[in-house]
């Protein structure tokens, strides 16, 4: 029945040419170079206002244009697809196999959920970014950044191929490494984005080995360690779509899937590998480290890229490659494992921080780890719709943050706030409503994504752990989350302002800042009802849109509902399940009233809690320190050891081969001084030493003569009597 | 004991000539020196004029004979005025001592 | 005549003896004064062989000049030149040991030319009185040798004075 379905919604598919996809990426990177080359002229003859306009006008066109996309995809009668390929970007031939990947976008329906969060949230933050940046120095390099990174995120979500996606994945990594550095003069706020940078790419590492697996893997198979390739006909490919037609295809899907490397089963390999790297992107255990620290950026950074749009990265790569996740039950446990345990985890850690942003961090992980809870049991229109509303509530706290830190001069500790209510309204209400939607309170968006996520998870028989325990653990992270959140709340709005007088009398808000969260503020109450469940009256439209997109995957997935739907797996179950968690987060939120109504340093919250329990988790269990300790020292003493061996064996080597041609030369220097030089000296001196004694005769004694000449006269006549007679 | 003939007096003239020519060789003062050129003008003379009685004839020999005589005596003059000159030169006669050219 | 000839020839070995002796004297006598004295020894022993050679007026000659000039003369010179003692520091004159075999190998070899070469026998005529015949022979035949022999002299008188008087100027400048 659902097989049927499904096969029907996919052939239903068609693909459009458009030609104006290319713009929605390329005008952010027209503005970024803009920006990047003549910026600070810019800047400097014609104001900051010069350098926004080109920012912000970049992204409100390329917004447009994507809502244009998403209206052409909704409204058209058929299943549609809007596509452009711009040209043949990697042709490739060896030994017969042909690789050929083009530069293509695509636009289905998945994307259009994700240009809108990108685009719209995008842009409501660079509004907010004119306000909050107005009196840093570098002003162009951060708009700069900003498109550029706007340019990366939407390759990354309309590429039409994993390699493209990849391209963009690993532009939005350059590019919270750039922005988390804005302020590099201070050499903490360097190593943060150089921690970002490292930890992420370690995670790259996994993705492009998983991407090198499956192109293998579409075309032949390992056997008795060599390679054989499964048909002539059969090329590798590695665009989304082409993928999904072969793993539709039973023949292809059934060989696919016995292929094992190493004894494991390629299919589960790759879609770890591929999670591997979205733990790094995504901020999960155990890559998660860098993200708290990546709070020494510009709040607007903190808000777009790590909360909205790059962290969600790994979510939605999980989503497009359902068909692949769905195949391998492994997988799909490890997904959802460790998106519980990273949303439990996290959230214990927000308990007790002090620094605005970084409880704020903390939250993004642990939603995060919903997130991949979501997708990973199978519910992947829940997950995307949680990684929407969250977009909304979480860019409105990082912005509603931005708006405190702006008016407090750059101050980020509780310690410093307290009683802003009356003096940041605006903030104040926003900031009430995003809370209230993150908490899951009914009625907001936060609470509709969530509980079909915690539903969903109770009712999937997908993975290896039952659906219980999952719903356990997110059930009682939802309430540690609304317990901090409300924490953060309270120490932040309400009671005596604990402020200097001098910084509460400068403090106020700005309508740049004001309206972003005004827009941001509202969505998170009202976002939610595109996906208003049927158990609750509704039809759910959100999930109804996407299921196109996910059919290939929803095949191969069964959950109990759907099955069944007895016992709790009915729609009593889900409304009683509902109710369990909306009264815990409502018993999170009390309790935090309880204990923070006044405030409390971290002093008194260890008394509160206990002093070696707080301590341990104000220290964030240590986790930091753990990993210098026994990944980066090692890995330092490595490159340090490698350093000694190129300065001592290879040097060495080199130095020794010159030291032994230098002895050659001055043995060959010797032969020649002593051998050549002596023998022609000899010759001199003998001549010399001959001469010399041949002169002794000279006596110049005439009597010495005379008697030689007797001599000679002896001589003569010998001569004559001899000779002559 | 065969008559003495040219062959004596020849032999005789060598004698002579031979310590003429020793002399001449070994001695250190300038003077002695000179007594030994006599010696060998005497030893020529005496085979001149053997040569003139015994062997050849005539007159010549005994003119020639005179004319040698008549010109060492001139020779020794001068000679001995050179001596002169030159032991108030250098205050010695040796004649090892007198040779400047040589360095 | 037979005796005559064996007293000529007593008296030639006679003479000859006191030649080779005086000479002897000259050349192997270390004090200087012994060897002039040997000189004129050997010069009036010379004149004797002249006089048995029947050549008159050389010998004569030879003892008025040679003895009684040149012998004289080099008396003179040994004087005045005794003064300064002969320095022994350094003898650069020729070895005795080299000279000595020289000379007689030299001598040996002469000897040994004279003794083997032929020498014509001629008819030893009657001596007769030579001076006549020298005479002649210098003023005729002879005439040109002889006036030079007059400017040689000549040349040397002047040539001795013009020395002697130069001996004024290096003294001063010796001193």
């Amino acid at each position: 029945m659902l097989q049927e379905a499904t096969q029907s919604l996919v052939e239903g598919i068609q693909t459009r040419e458009v030609a104006y996809l290319y713009l929605i990426p390329f005008l952010p990177l027209l503005g970024a170079f803009i920006n990047a080359t003549l910026g600070a002229t810019l800047q400097r003859r014609l104001g900051r206002w010069a350098v926004h306009t080109v920012a912000l006008s970049v992204v409100f066109i390329s917004m447009c244009l994507a809502f244009y996309a998403i209206y052409e995809v909704a409204t058209s009668e058929e299943q549609v697809v809007l596509t452009q390929t711009l040209w043949q970007w990697i042709r490739f031939n060896w030994e017969g196999l042909r690789l050929q990947v083009p530069f293509a976008f695509a636009v289905d329906r998945l994307t259009c959920v994700m240009l809108f969060v990108v685009t719209f949230v995008g842009f409501l933050i660079h509004v907010f970014s004119t306000g909050y940046m107005q009196d840093e120095k570098p002003y162009w390099r951060f708009f700069a950044w900003m498109n550029l990174f706007m340019f990366s995120m939407l390759v990354l979500v309309l590429g039409d191929s994993i390699l493209l996606m990849f391209m963009g994945w690993e532009g939005v990594g350059l590019c919270s490494y750039l922005l988390i550095s804005y302020y590099y003069e201070e050499i903490d706020k360097a190593q943060a984005g150089m921690k970002a940078f490292v930890v992420n790419r370690i995670g790259d590492f996994a993705f492009i080995v998983g991407m090198a697996l499956l192109l293998w893997a579409m075309v032949g198979s390992w056997q008795d360690g060599s390679f054989v390739q499964d048909s002539d006909s059969l090329m590798p490919t590695l665009r989304f779509r082409e993928i999904e037609e072969r793993i539709l295809n039973p023949a292809f899907r059934n060989v696919f899937l016995a292929k094992e490397v190493f004894g494991v089963p390629v299919i589960t390999l790759v879609c770890i590998l591929f999670f591997f790297g979205a733990t790094g992107k995504s901020a999960q255990i155990p890559l998660y480290v860098w993200l708290p620290d990546a709070m020494a950026g510009p709040t607007p950074v903190s808000a777009l890229i790590h909360a909205a749009t790059m962290v969600t990265a790994g979510v939605y790569m999980v989503a497009r490659l359902n068909f692949l996740y769905a195949l391998s039950e492994t997988a799909m446990t490890v997904v959802a494992t460790v998106g519980a345990l990273t949303a439990l985890f996290a959230a214990t850690i927000g308990f007790f921080q002090t620094d605005i942003k970084k409880v704020l961090a903390y939250s993004t992980v642990s939603q995060l780890g919903y997130m991949f809870v979501g997708v990973g049991v199978g519910a992947f229109s829940a997950g995307i719709m949680h990684l929407m509303t969250h977009a909304f509530f979480k860019a409105c706290l990082f912005l509603g943050a931005g708006s405190i830190i702006y008016a407090l001069h750059h101050h980020q500790d509780l310690k410093d706030m307290g009683g802003l209510r009356r003096i940041l309204p605006l903030t104040f209400w926003t900031f009430l409503a995003a809370t209230v939607a993150i908490a899951g309170i009914p009625g907001t968006s936060g609470f509709f994504s969530k509980d079909e996520i915690l539903w969903r998870a109770f009712d999937n028989e997908n993975t290896l752990i039952s659906g219980w325990v999952l719903w356990a653990i997110l059930a009682v992270a939802a309430m540690f989350t609304a317990f901090y959140m409300t924490r953060l709340l309270l120490l932040t709005f309400f009671g005596e302002p604990r402020a200097d007088e001098h910084l509460l009398h400068h403090a106020g808000e700005y309508k740049r800042m004001t309206i972003p969260l005004v827009v941001l503020g509202a969505l998170s109450i009202v976002g939610g009802f595109v996906g208003v469940p049927q158990v609750l009256g509704g039809e759910n439209r959100f999930e109804h849109f996407l299921e196109p997109v996910f059919a290939s995957g929803r095949q191969f997935l069964r959950f109990a509902s759907e099955e069944h739907g007895s016992g709790l797996h009915s729609h009593g179950g889900e409304l009683l399940l509902m109710g369990i968690a909306v009264s815990l987060a409502i018993l999170g939120m009390f309790l935090a009233w309880k204990i923070y109504r006044v405030y409390r340093s971290p002093q008194e919250e260890a008394k509160v809690f206990g002093q070696r329990l707080h301590h341990v988790v104000y220290n964030k269990y240590f986790v930091d320190e753990f990993y210098f300790a026994y990944v980066v020292r090692p890995f330092m003493w490595f490159s340090r050891a490698c350093a000694l061996f190129d300065k001592y064996v290879i040097d060495g080597a080199v130095n020794l081969s010159a030291e032994v041609t230098k002895i050659l030369s001055w043995i060959d220097g010797a032969i020649d001084k002593v051998f050549v030089d002596g023998t022609v000296n000899l010759l001199a001196q003998g001549t010399i030493a001959l001469g010399q004694k041949v002169r002794k005769v000279q006596t110049g004694q005439i009597q010495f003569y005379v008697t030689v000449i007797g001599i000679g006269i002896i001589c003569l006549g010998v001569f004559i009597y001899v000779v002559a007679l | 004991m065969t008559p003495v003939g040219l062959t004596h007096y020849l032999v005789l003239g060598a004698i002579l000539f031979v310590f003429g020519l020793i002399n001449l060789a070994t001695r250190k003062n300038a003077i002695g020196v000179l007594l030994g050129v006599e010696l060998i003008l005497n030893a020529a003379n005496l085979n001149i004029v053997a040569f003139s009685r015994l062997g050849v004839g005539g007159i010549e020999g005994n003119v020639f004979a005179v004319t040698v005589i008549a010109l060492a005596a001139a020779e020794t003059v001068v000679a001995l005025a050179i001596v002169l000159a030159i032991f108030h030169h250098y205050r010695t006669v040796d004649v090892g001592k007198v040779s400047t050219m040589r360095d | 005549m037979m005796e005559s000839a064996g007293l000529k020839d007593i008296l030639f070995y006679v003479f000859a003896v006191l030649t080779v002796g005086f000479g002897a004297m000259v050349t192997f006598h270390q004090s200087l004064v012994h060897a002039a004295l040997g000189l004129m020894g050997t010069l009036v022993s010379v004149a004797c062989l002249y006089a048995l050679l029947d050549a008159d007026f050389v010998a004569v000659t030879q003892v008025v000049v040679y003895v009684g000039g040149v012998v004289i003369l080099f008396l003179f010179g040994v004087f005045l030149t005794e003064r300064i003692k002969e320095v022994k520091a350094t003898n650069l004159s020729v070895n005795i040991y080299l000279a000595l075999p020289v000379g007689l190998v030299l001598l040996s070899v002469i000897l040994f030319a004279i003794l083997l070469s032929p020498i014509p026998v001629t008819q030893i005529e009657a001596s007769s009185p030579t001076t006549a015949g020298i005479g002649d022979a210098f003023l005729g035949r002879y005439l040109l040798p002889f006036e030079l022999i007059s400017g040689v002299l000549l040349a040397v008188l002047l040539g001795a004075l013009l020395m002697a008087r130069r001996e004024v100027k290096p003294e001063e400048r010796c001193k």
